[in-house]
């Protein structure tokens, strides 16, 4: 488990978060939203030890991110937004690498590759920015590790390789795993992520489980306008409606529409989920 | 498994690191280590035109040459480690699975052993050959070296015995040109740490700085030990100016050394 405490940070005297608190369980898979410029990267950043807490604790099973550890670093994978191009084969890359992650397989590593259709011959510096990518998941999902922090991983994805990093996050991650998914495409992962983190200027708006959303939330698809509406979105075909779910039926949550409908609705959004951070 | 240090866990890093400085700095180094070929091929271009004979550059020449590549060497120095300030490639560095003290380590290695060793064979081996095939190069710089014990203790007993003492003996030139040479790579190698644009600019202009302040000190000092009328007051300065930098040079070391590590603890992405 991964325990924050009254985290706070801040680039200067500019806060970037304050008095985070909130405890990241194994076995889900967390999906961190926000605007640009919330601090999703930050708090990835500080949750893998690339960053020291200004006040408040972070704790991976005991263990402060930021004394990083050998026994922690190799139980983590940290994949950035921009991941490095290495003037090295896939091959050559893991060769190099694998041997830091004790529980790195070989086995899945190439599984993942053939998978995610990578050329395994090729440089990875003359590859494209969604191969380079691929190759980076491939290698940090075959690691094992315990704790996997990935910023924005469908960018430069195309939309086969969007839906083979799914199926891959599934299939090859332990099943007492936790990961952090920070991501603005919540269509391309709103099918694997669960619970929600909203992150709004400094603070966690939202943390909340997909049932807990479909129980206060109804997302209705009819083409009947409701007054009661907390957000309205025209869509192909129709309107979608965000409205307080007062009958007890839930309905499919659709995440871009409830970010949509928490960032407009800030104080709803803060009693309706209230103490769940 | 400690998490300090663990020998299994050092070598594995220490390997990989080394891959990488390949990787990343052995055609830089390299091309700095050739620095005498290049002054072959600019001497005898220059012999030619100017002179209209073709002539091959001398010992002192190639040892003047060997002086300026060590020199360029140490400024690079500051890029060998400097993509720590790097967000992209100092953060895949520090989530690396080895410990602090791991990688301080296997960064000293590469940087006061493996890196002026491999620049000393590539400029010597190549002197060498220069020599053996342009013979009228005259001794080669391993031979130079060789004997340079023995130039150094004749041309010391030729002169005034009154300044020979241990300071200028062989074993204390040599502590003082290694004390010299460790200060200096730590010196670049933590500017490239801390700096994260203009590497080799910050080094200079603070190198200068220290450097003034350091010359002001022993001016001062010397001024002060100096008496006219006593000859053998000379000789005191100079064993009192030698030993002052020697702990100001020891001093230096441990601080930069510190310094090194505390960087690589606490950086940030």
């Amino acid at each position: 488990m991964i325990e924050i405490n009254n985290l706070a940070f801040s680039f200067g005297k500019y806060s970037v978060l304050e008095n985070i608190s909130m405890k990241l369980e194994e076995g889900k898979i967390y999906g961190l939203l926000g605007e640009n410029g919330v601090g999703k990267t930050t708090l990835l950043t500080l949750l893998c030890g690339l960053k020291q807490p200004k006040a408040g604790t972070i704790s991976a099973d005991g263990r402060a991110p930021f004394n990083r550890e050998p026994s922690l670093l190799q139980d983590q994978f940290y994949l950035p937004d921009e991941v490095l191009p290495l003037a090295a084969t896939p091959g050559q890359f893991a060769s190099e690498r694998a041997r830091f992650w004790p529980k790195f397989s070989y086995i899945s590593y190439e599984a993942l590759l053939r998978e995610f259709e990578v050329d395994s011959t090729q440089h990875m510096d003359k590859m494209s920015a969604g191969q380079l990518k691929k190759t980076w998941i491939a290698f940090a999902l075959a690691c094992g590790a315990r704790y996997y922090y990935m910023d924005e991983p469908t960018n430069g994805l195309d939309i086969p390789s969007k839906a083979q990093f799914r199926k891959a996050l599934m299939k090859y991650t332990a099943e007492d795993s936790i990961m952090v998914i920070s991501t603005h495409q919540v269509r391309d992962l709103e099918s694997i992520i669960d619970p929600i983190i909203i992150l709004d200027s400094k603070e966690v708006l939202v943390m909340a489980t997909l049932e807990e959303i479909a129980q206060k939330l109804t997302f209705d698809y009819s083409k009947e306008i409701n007054p009661d509406a907390l957000y309205m979105e025209q869509i192909p075909g129709g309107v979608i409606q965000v409205i307080p779910n007062t009958t007890g039926e839930e309905s499919k949550v659709n995440l871009e529409a409830f970010f949509n409908t928490i960032h407009a609705n800030k104080d709803v959004a803060k009693s309706l989920f209230n103490n769940k951070k | 498994m400690s998490e300090t240090f663990n020998f299994n866990r050092f070598w594995t890093f220490f390997c990989y690191d080394l891959k990488q400085m390949w990787r990343r700095n052995a055609k830089p180094a390299i091309f700095i280590g050739g620095a005498g070929l290049i002054l072959l091929l600019l001497w005898s271009f220059f012999s030619t035109v100017c002179f209209f004979s073709w002539t091959t550059p001398p010992l002192w020449a190639r040892v003047a040459c060997g002086f300026i590549a060590s020199f360029i060497l140490q400024l690079y120095i500051t890029k060998t480690y400097g993509f720590i300030t790097d967000k992209k490639k100092g953060s895949d560095y520090l989530m690396i699975p080895a410990s602090k003290l791991e990688k301080y380590i296997s960064m000293l290695i590469i940087v006061l052993l493996i890196i002026p060793l491999l620049f000393t064979a590539v400029y010597f081996s190549l002197d060498a050959l220069i020599c053996l095939i342009f013979p009228s190069c005259g001794m080669t710089l391993f031979q130079l070296t060789s004997n340079a014990w023995t130039i150094l203790t004749d041309g010391l007993n030729a002169s005034n015995q009154n300044f020979i003492n241990y300071q200028f003996s062989p074993c204390g030139l040599l502590l003082m040109t290694i004390l010299t040479n460790i200060f200096s790579y730590l010196f670049f190698m933590l500017c490239g740490m801390i700096f994260k644009r203009f590497k080799i600019l910050w080094a200079l202009l603070i190198n200068y700085g220290l450097g003034t302040i350091l010359s002001s000190v022993l001016i001062f000092i010397v001024s002060n030990l100096v008496n006219e009328s006593d000859p053998s007051s000379i000789a005191q300065s100079i064993d009192i100016t030698f030993t002052f930098m020697k702990i100001t040079m020891a001093i230096g070391i441990v601080v930069l050394a510190w310094g090194a590590y505390y960087r690589l603890k606490k950086i940030q992405h």
